[in-house]
């Protein structure tokens, strides 16, 4: 089953076509990973995936609805959840205020200006700090949060709304190699449970070929290739863009 | 047509002060981030002191050229001594506190002019040279105006070529794109800032040299000049000379036609074109620097007030409730007054605070309060309550239209917007006298009784500055904390930030609109000044002082500023000068304001 089906999706900045018509699939339950050199177009791509940036033309559909000029608040609500290439966080507000903040948004309660914030959600709050491994940062500042504990944070974040699809902008990005595996291994238990698919950019090649299902390769701004991990990992011209031989 | 060529010309001479002063402001901006404020007052020094030299010169030319250099020259130095005795402590202060800062030296220059030159308005003797006059189309046309359209091309000119063939350009390119990697690369950011500060306050002071011969020295010339400035600066893009070229020119020729084609409302013209400019292009003209954020207190979470906190507050609204018992007439209307700063400063607050939008401008709210109770009065014959409910009313409506705009903005931006809006009620209520009364204002607006009127505002500060706190420890309270954190994470979890934000503009704008109209009930009347520049930046000052990132700093700013302004106003006659010495005391001492300072002190 066809969860999100992209068509023919181009983007250009001053006159550079940067995502250049790119079309893929992702299915129900599916962890599909985008992979390419810098500059492919993968950040762009998901940035009109998320709303970000509107595209030039082509079609984001998401279960029949097409969502290319909606904007990111209005494909949040329809299910879509989205991690930064860098973390971005609510620096001011404690880890649990953050998830909390996600959950107001997610019972659409912000606009409840007489009552207070500090009672709200925290039971829904703990129990997503405690599966992502949290609890026990939960009152601290996240500006005082390590790393890895962020993008833990914005796994939180973009989970808290129940999401169909979870978009993660490269989610190991700066992180040590014994973190890497555990937030790679946590999204995947994660969706896993939920049956949320998941579309990721990676730089980090084990990572990719470990955990995703489908893998897609970009190349300046098109798609060159399309497949299975292993196909991918010995198709020539996936070589050819990334060693430039 | 030779009348259209004489009022062009005029408008190009008129730009060329305006030119010199923006120049310097914006190059200043740029490279050490600094608005300031303090500017109006080095173009007014440089008035002062070029009156000092050239009135003791010869006068021809070639001496007036060099007068006009040493007063250049002696205000740059003092720009270097303002620079490396306060500026240099600040610059890993928040942004805002370097404004209080320049702000605070403003206030001391005022009164140190007063002292040093008196209270007269100093003309410059003309010499026969300066009052000649050239045939243009058969019209006169001022010799020494055709010299002033010279100079603003020489100046920008001898500008660029600084700026983009010199090492010293180079490095100040480099440090307005990058601070931090400037530094990086072994650049002494702290001889670059002085030298660039220097270069900004000669600019200015040779501007005000420049303008004595068509006008003269006075003590009103900072504030008229420093509000254009910034106008220009934004509207030219900050940190961009030649965008400050382009939009002196636009506000030169503006002024010159305005004045003919539709007195008394030039200003409003000014700053309308400004709010369409920004809407249009957000950084100006020709402005790319990234947009310094607004506040960059901002990482640290609105503290919660402690139950302790909590009890002496409502203790201490119980005591002012018997005030009238036991308080001299003199001393209620002084607590009157703080009850009203401390909701005026709460509503600021929560557009500062959690909302993240700084404002320049926020006396506007507080005028439109007081003249739409002063209206409902004076028109209707409204009863007090109907008059009070119409403050916060139209104060609210008014702010939820303007904030459609403010919204897209951000940081410097938003708040120049926000004084140029300001500046606009202020000209309206100044220059429309059929409705406003004008500079006399609206007389007679009293309360029935002086008790009953105290328990009113006692009641009503302290229930909407309780609302106001519950507000920002509400679920809206923490989105919009959230949208002003980060913007992109707040969408992608689905709140608007911009309807977020103008939700807490409108109602910003409603609270300081009730302040004003209980201000207007408790003085009997209205003036333009309620919406003057001063009074937004008494605010600014009442909540900074008490610190951003805590709930209870605007109440504790209120209650200290008003106090202390009033027992100035009656200890001494210099007390700008004492008001801004204290500003720059605090600003040094307490770069987290005074909740900030006393927390910090007990931990």
């Amino acid at each position: 089953m066809t969860l999100l089906a992209v068509r023919n999706l181009a983007k250009a900045f001053g006159g550079n076509e940067v995502v250049a018509g790119i079309s893929f699939d992702v299915a129900i339950g599916e962890i599909v990973a985008l992979i390419g050199p810098n500059g492919a177009g993968k950040s762009t791509c998901f940035n009109m995936l998320n709303g970000q940036i509107r595209p030039d033309r082509g079609a984001i559909l998401l279960d029949g609805t097409d969502i290319a000029a909606w904007s990111p608040d209005r494909i949040c609500r329809i299910g879509v959840g989205r991690g930064f290439q860098i973390a971005a966080t609510f620096g001011s507000l404690t880890v649990r205020d953050n998830v909390r903040t996600a959950l107001i948004a997610r019972h659409r309660a912000m606009w409840r200006c007489f009552r207070s914030a500090s009672n709200m959600f925290t039971a829904e709050a703990g129990a997503l700090l405690d599966r992502v491994g949290l609890s026990r940062v939960a009152d601290q500042s996240c500006s005082t949060l390590a790393y890895g504990d962020l993008k833990r944070l914005e796994l939180a974040l973009a989970l808290s709304n129940q999401p169909r699809l979870l978009l993660m902008d490269e989610p190991t990005a700066g992180m040590t190699r014994a973190d890497r595996s555990a937030v790679m291994d946590l999204m995947l238990a994660l969706t896993r449970e939920t049956q949320c698919a998941v579309l990721f950019t990676e730089h980090d090649t084990d990572a990719v070929f470990r955990t995703a299902d489908r893998v897609l390769v970009m190349d300046k701004g098109t798609m060159i290739a399309e497949g299975v991990p292993a196909a991918i990992r010995s198709n020539p011209a996936v070589r050819a863009a990334y060693l430039g031989c | 047509m030779s009348f259209l060529a004489i009022q062009f010309l005029t408008g190009l001479s008129g730009a060329v002060s305006l030119f010199l002063m923006s120049a310097g402001l914006t190059i200043i901006f740029g490279v050490t981030r600094v608005v300031n404020f303090a500017h109006g007052s080095l173009y007014m020094l440089g008035a002062y002191i070029g009156w000092s030299i050239l009135t003791r010169l010869p006068h021809d030319p070639i001496w007036f050229a060099g007068g006009v250099i040493a007063a250049a020259l002696a205000t740059g130095c003092i720009g270097a001594a303002i620079e490396m005795t306060l500026l240099r402590r600040l610059y890993r202060a928040p942004e805002l506190f370097q404004l209080l800062a320049t702000f605070g030296v403003m206030l001391a220059i005022q009164d140190l002019t007063l002292l040093v030159w008196g209270p007269n308005d100093l003309p410059l003797p003309r010499a026969p040279w300066l009052r000649g006059s050239v045939t243009i189309l058969g019209e006169h046309f001022p010799a020494y105006d055709l010299l002033l359209i010279a100079i603003g091309p020489a100046v920008l000119t001898a500008l660029l070529l600084l700026l983009n063939r010199t090492r010293f350009g180079m490095l100040i390119r480099a440090c307005t794109e990058n601070r931090d990697l400037a530094a990086a690369l072994g650049i002494n950011h702290r001889i670059l800032s002085t030298s660039v500060f220097a270069l900004g306050a000669g600019l200015a002071g040779l501007g005000g040299a420049l303008v004595l011969p068509d006008s003269s020295a006075n003590t009103q010339m900072d504030l008229a000049v420093i509000v254009e400035a910034f106008v220009v600066v934004v509207v030219g893009g900050m940190g961009s000379v030649t965008g400050a070229f382009l939009a002196s020119l636009m506000f030169g020729e503006l002024q010159a036609f305005g004045i003919v084609l539709i007195p008394g409302a030039t200003l409003v013209l000014v700053f309308i074109i400004m709010a369409v400019v920004l809407s249009i292009r957000p950084r100006g003209l020709l402005g790319d620097a990234p947009v310094p954020s607004a506040i960059s207190a901002a990482g640290k979470p609105v503290r919660p007030v402690s139950s302790r906190i909590q009890l002496v507050g409502w203790s201490l609204v119980v005591l002012a409730a018997t005030a009238p018992i036991w308080l001299p007439a003199y001393w209620l209307s002084v607590l009157t007054e703080i009850l009203i700063a401390v909701l005026l400063a709460g509503s600021l607050h929560l557009m500062m605070g959690p909302g993240g939008m700084i404002s320049f401008g926020h006396a506007a709210w507080f005028g439109l309060g007081a003249y739409s109770s002063a209206l409902t009065v004076r028109m209707l014959s409204a009863p007090m309550p109907l008059a009070l409910l119409a403050a916060p009313v139209a104060a609210g409506l008014v702010a939820i239209a303007f904030g459609w705009f403010v919204v897209r903005l951000s940081g410097v931006y938003l708040a120049m917007l926000t004084l140029a809006f300001a500046q606009i009620v202020w000209a309206a209520a100044a220059q429309w006298s059929w409705l406003t009364g004008g500079d006399d204002g609206i007389l007679g607006v009293w309360p029935s009784g002086s008790v009953p009127f105290f328990y009113w505002v006692l009641s009503l500060s302290v229930a909407a500055t309780w609302l106001l706190q519950r507000i920002t420890r509400s679920p809206f309270g923490l989105a919009l904390t959230a949208a002003r954190d980060s913007e992109a994470r707040a969408l992608s979890i689905g709140l608007r930030a911009d309807r977020l934000r103008m939700a807490a503009f409108a109602m910003s704008g409603a609270a300081a609109g009730l302040a004003g109209g209980l201000f207007a009930f408790s003085t009997g009347s209205v003036f333009p000044t309620y919406v003057a520049v001063g009074k937004s930046v008494d605010v600014l000052l009442m909540v900074l002082l008490g610190g951003i990132n805590t709930v209870i700093g605007p109440i504790a700013g209120a209650v200290a500023y008003t106090g202390f302004y009033d027992l100035l106003l009656q200890t001494t006659s210099m007390w700008r000068l004492a008001l801004g010495l204290t500003i720059i005391t605090l600003v040094l001492a307490f770069p987290d304001g005074l909740a900030g300072g006393w927390r910090r002190s007990r931990s």
